[in-house]
């Protein structure tokens, strides 16, 4: 199933990621996250990498989650300190119901990052995306890791000048980070400028259009498995709004 | 004819001072030219504007004119311009952008709107070229840093242009890389390829046929 068109997989990712936005009632949450669990599988995304992303997001979801149960008040009340109620049913049901949709978008973005760049660019130009909208989508996702590793490279660097960063306060911690995040961002405006030059020196932008050497072709198995995921989504959606 | 002429060429940054002042070069058709000289006297300033970076892409304060093969450079359209003067530079890191080795290659013949079947044959001849063949489906990241700049050589050779700019392309190569890009470009010079490189050290001047000093803003021809 990895070598699924990419189109069949931006499908899926929009089905998904659409009814993330749209479903707030938790059993349908949790069916659309194992739905999405079973495509996530199916299509090939890393497993590991998916795993590793999880455990960094970690810490930010059990804050979404403590912020949820803690400023949610309506609902049955299910702990209590003294008389106060600390834990509300609602306060529960919305903390995991907005853990589930970050769950669901880690997951669609795991499958879109196991897709080959090549093979994603192909399919967007027989979608008839501009091509300089899918480039400058394509370079974007590929700079995020470059800039975070120019940050850590920079911490780094900090720290073999003497700098202990766990012996910091958070106050301070967070006026060093301020401080780096002005050089961070010059070095990587530059890198991209660089870029920009050897792409056009290659002839990027010469032409209105441009051809694919790599040519993605829909096959029988990828027109039924849209039609499937389009059939899915009609049904899901008309449950969610007629059977509430 | 002369492949690549600069004419009177003065450049300065903003309002800094000129870097270059009336600055005249020239490379004919097979033939390897080497422009010498001390950092920031201008060398990669001079390969930018012979290859149509600046101004196209960075500003400055330019006068002269670059010709390629007799028109005025700035007459040609991007387009035009690929198709004749490819430019190496310094860091293959920055030259490379996609997961594997053919995708790379690719990338310049696309944007020229070449069809697959000429697209498919443009890339085994650059690899070929580069000795690199067996690496077509490799991804970038695994490659040495020799290794990458062969690549990105490669992918300049597969737009087939009739002047290649290189802007110090030896300075991170090992020794056995250095050998091979050597004997690509000796092969270029015999398919009357121009070459105009950037190189500061003795070792390369074996590939020249004339060398250029840049200091000061002037440059002057020196014998080999």
């Amino acid at each position: 199933m990895s070598r699924v068109d990419p189109r069949v997989k931006l499908f899926w990712v929009m089905l998904c990621t659409s009814g993330a936005l749209i479903f707030v009632r938790l059993p349908w949450m949790a069916g659309l996250l194992l739905f999405c669990r079973l495509g996530t599988f199916s299509f090939g995304a890393d497993r590991k990498a998916l795993r590793g992303r999880l455990a960094r997001f970690l810490p930010l979801f059990l804050l979404i989650l403590l912020v949820h149960i803690v400023f949610v008040r309506t609902g049955t009340p299910l702990l209590f300190i003294r008389k106060y109620p600390i834990v509300t049913f609602d306060g529960l049901m919305r903390g995991a119901t907005t853990l589930m949709r970050f769950f669901i978008i880690l997951c669609s973005a795991a499958v879109m990052a196991g897709e080959n760049t090549r093979r994603v660019l192909a399919a967007f130009s027989k979608m008839k995306v501009p091509y300089l909208f899918s480039f400058m989508l394509m370079i974007a996702l590929r700079f995020l890791p470059t800039f975070s590793t120019s940050f850590s490279d920079a911490l780094i660097a900090l720290q073999l000048r003497g700098v202990e960063l766990k012996r910091l306060s958070l106050v301070k911690k967070l006026r060093l980070y301020r401080d780096l995040l002005l050089p961070v961002v010059a070095d990587a405006v530059v890198k991209s400028r660089v870029l920009a030059v050897v792409m056009e020196a290659r002839g990027f932008g010469a032409m209105p259009r441009r051809t694919s050497y790599l040519e993605v072709r829909m096959t029988l198995r990828d027109w039924v498995l849209t039609g499937v995921l389009f059939v899915l989504g009609i049904v899901a959606l008309g449950g969610y709004y007629f059977f509430p | 004819m002369n492949a690549l002429e600069g004419r009177q060429i003065s450049f300065s940054y903003g309002r800094g001072k000129t870097l270059l002042s009336q600055v005249d070069f020239y490379v004919q058709p097979g033939e390897c030219v080497i422009l010498q000289g001390p950092s920031g006297s201008g060398k990669t300033t001079l390969c930018h504007i012979a290859g149509g970076i600046i101004p196209r892409s960075f500003s400055g304060d330019l006068e002269g004119e670059v010709l390629l093969f007799g028109t005025p450079l700035h007459s040609l359209s991007l387009a035009d311009v690929v198709k004749n003067v490819g430019i190496l530079f310094q860091n293959p890191d920055s030259q490379l952008f996609f997961p594997t080795v053919e995708d790379e290659l690719a990338f310049g013949p696309e944007n020229l709107c070449l069809p697959r079947e000429e697209i498919a044959l443009r890339i085994a001849e650059a690899l070929d070229a580069v000795e690199m063949s067996s690496f077509r489906l490799v991804e970038t990241d695994t490659l040495s840093h020799g290794q990458k700049q062969r690549i990105a050589l490669a992918a300049v050779l597969a737009l087939r242009p009739r002047v290649l700019i290189l802007d110090e392309a030896f300075s991170q190569l090992d020794t056995a890389s250095t050998a091979i890009v050597k004997g690509v470009l000796r092969r270029q010079k015999e398919l009357g390829q121009a070459i105009f490189m950037v190189e500061n050290g003795e070792e390369h001047l074996e590939l020249a046929e004339r060398v250029y000093e840049l200091q000061g803003g002037q440059i002057r021809e020196v014998a080999l």
